[in-house]
């Protein structure tokens, strides 16, 4: 049954809270979600065509917020997505970045973000099924808390690949041996996690997809201001580190021709923010 | 003895799983004497809660192998390792499930960290998976700010929220699961969430037990909490033999181990209270 009320139960968002993330089953239908998947694989495969012909990169992304893939586009627009991410962060929060992603292995633990000043979440979409020796997102419950976030990172568990986790390599660990929730899934079901919650994948496999909204705090204190200038600062970096293909923020997005008020809103922050500028140049 | 690594993951996440800690030989002699135990056994016995559960001590002369286990370096050198040099034994049980479940719960709710430190190991004499039974861990409950919010979720079981909604089933609340086969050992400390789910009846697990030997006055305290609160607890299992039987005590085989243990449950207060 796809989820048809959008908006989360409190005891949704307090599993959120808990734990630091939230799975949603059957969000989105198998029609939606090869509707996307044909999407996916016209402008994957028009960009490998342009910069990796030869499919050497194991990472690909894109924006979503190209009219390449409208279908892909709108669903920032779909109260399915903004809906739990405003109750989740905030009614004024903004999406800072959506991406398609094209993995072409396994991701290690990692977080992605250590700063706790602003709350940042993400929603991710696997476009095929998942289980734990396939791509399934594994995340540590509650490790979006301390004192259990920074216990991970004092023992080095940190690696975004398994064999640059300095404690998996000490301890002969496999990235499998830690303790953790096992997102097995199906195309149509969403998790949203906290940016600070440790996660991981593995079973890694070529172009194994998703999609990816992630929902900032709107900063209003003085420690949320300071923390977002950061951002705005390091983006372009990072961006540029992840070889992001193509404009966050295309400009038939940036039109709104239909004058939706929230993406008004959202475009409005972006520009004041600088990131439209940041990260479409 | 196990690593520096293990010790800082057992600390981190509040579990850790050791594989191969017992040989085939070893378990079949496990099993033996829990036979034996479980002979004794009536439905008089059983605890009245969903997990249908016969609990027995080990320290009696039925089951000397199993009681020393307790004193064995694997299990005591680890337990040394955790909770220092002078840690203590204080117990080892063997159980045997017959429902389908253990609801989620820490074992100690009545003391924080600062007051006590201890924890189980628990062996299954039999394969356990996430169907079959095997131990569910939330990782790194132990910490009292996570517990604390773990404590607020609404579980079916005992927890439950409104009729119409009443919360998680055991095996919907996010956790690791302690996949286990017999001659390996899971350490839990008392205070992390743990839980199982499917299990078949007739599920055997036995537990050694250890607890840091109390130094602050805070730990004082609570050790004297403890000594109240385990004369309690034992009241609700319906248990015919004392929890430390003339056997154990008269430690007929005069372990040097087992004589500074008994000393210090003397002294604590632990032998008198619970044995009442």
């Amino acid at each position: 049954m796809i989820a048809e009320n959008y908006s989360l139960t409190g005891k949704q968002i307090l599993h959120f809270e808990t734990f630091g993330f939230l799975v949603r089953r059957n969000v989105f239908s198998a029609e939606e979600v090869a509707k996307i998947n044909g999407e996916f694989d016209r402008r994957r495969a028009s960009i490998l065509a342009e910069i990796d012909p030869e499919e050497k990169r194991t990472f690909t992304q894109w924006p979503t917020r190209n009219p390449e893939n409208p279908f892909t586009a709108s669903l920032l627009d779909d109260p399915r997505i903004y809906v739990p991410s405003e109750q989740l962060v905030g009614e004024d929060s903004i999406p800072i970045q959506s991406h398609c992603n094209s993995y072409g292995k396994s991701s290690g633990w990692h977080v992605d973000t250590f700063d706790r000043r602003l709350c940042v979440i993400k929603n991710i979409l696997y476009l095929q099924p998942t289980t734990a020796d396939r791509g399934a997102l594994r995340v540590i419950p509650g490790s979006h808390r301390s004192p259990l976030s920074e216990d991970l990172r004092n023992m080095d568990l940190y690696g975004f690949h398994d064999d640059t986790s300095p404690f998996l390599n000490a301890s002969g660990m496999r990235g499998e041996d830690i303790p953790c929730y096992i997102f097995e899934s199906e195309p149509g079901d969403v998790i949203t996690f906290n940016e600070l919650t440790w996660h991981a994948a593995f079973g890694g496999y070529k172009d194994r997809r998703s999609l990816s909204y992630n929902f900032f705090t709107n900063p209003k204190a003085d420690d949320e201001i300071e923390s977002m200038k950061k951002i705005v600062e390091h983006t372009p970096a990072n961006t540029q580190g992840l070889g992001t293909v193509g404009l966050e923020y295309h400009p038939n997005w940036l039109e709104n021709a239909d004058n939706n008020p929230r993406r008004a809103r959202w475009i409005n922050w972006l520009e004041k923010w600088g990131f439209t500028d940041v990260l479409n140049n | 003895m196990i690593t520096e690594q293990q010790v800082y993951f057992f600390k981190t996440f509040g579990f850790l799983v050791l594989k191969n800690v017992l040989t085939p030989a070893e378990i079949k002699n496990i099993n033996k004497e829990f036979l034996v135990g479980l002979a004794k056994m009536d439905e008089t016995k059983m605890g009245t809660s969903v997990r249908k559960q016969y609990n027995w001590t080990n320290l009696g002369p039925d089951s000397p192998f199993t009681s020393s286990l307790l004193e064995d370096e694997r299990f005591y050198g680890i337990a040394q390792q955790i909770l220092g040099d002078d840690c203590v034994g204080v117990d080892s049980h063997a159980n045997q499930y017959n429902g389908n479940r253990s609801p989620w719960h820490p074992d100690i709710r009545e003391l924080g960290p600062d007051q006590f430190t201890g924890f189980k190991f628990t062996f299954y004499l039999g394969p356990v998976d996430g169907n079959s039974g095997a131990l569910r861990v939330v990782p790194g409950s132990h910490c009292p700010g996570f517990s604390a919010e773990v404590e607020k979720v609404f579980l079916k079981d005992n927890n439950p929220g409104p009729d119409d909604d009443p919360g998680l089933a055991v095996n919907e609340v996010p956790a690791h699961i302690c996949i286990s086969e017999p001659g390996d050992a899971v350490i839990f400390d008392y205070f992390v969430w743990h839980s199982s789910w499917g299990g078949s009846k007739d599920r055997r697990m036995v537990s050694l037990q250890y607890y840091k030997n109390p130094k602050t006055p805070e730990e004082k305290e609570g050790m004297r909490k403890m000594v109240a609160f385990r004369k309690n607890f034992n009241k609700g299992f319906k248990r015919e033999t004392k929890l430390y039987p003339d056997f154990w005590l008269a430690n007929p085989n005069n372990n040097v181990v087992r004589t500074q243990w008994i000393e210090q449950l003397q002294k604590w207060g632990f032998i008198d209270a619970v044995n009442a």
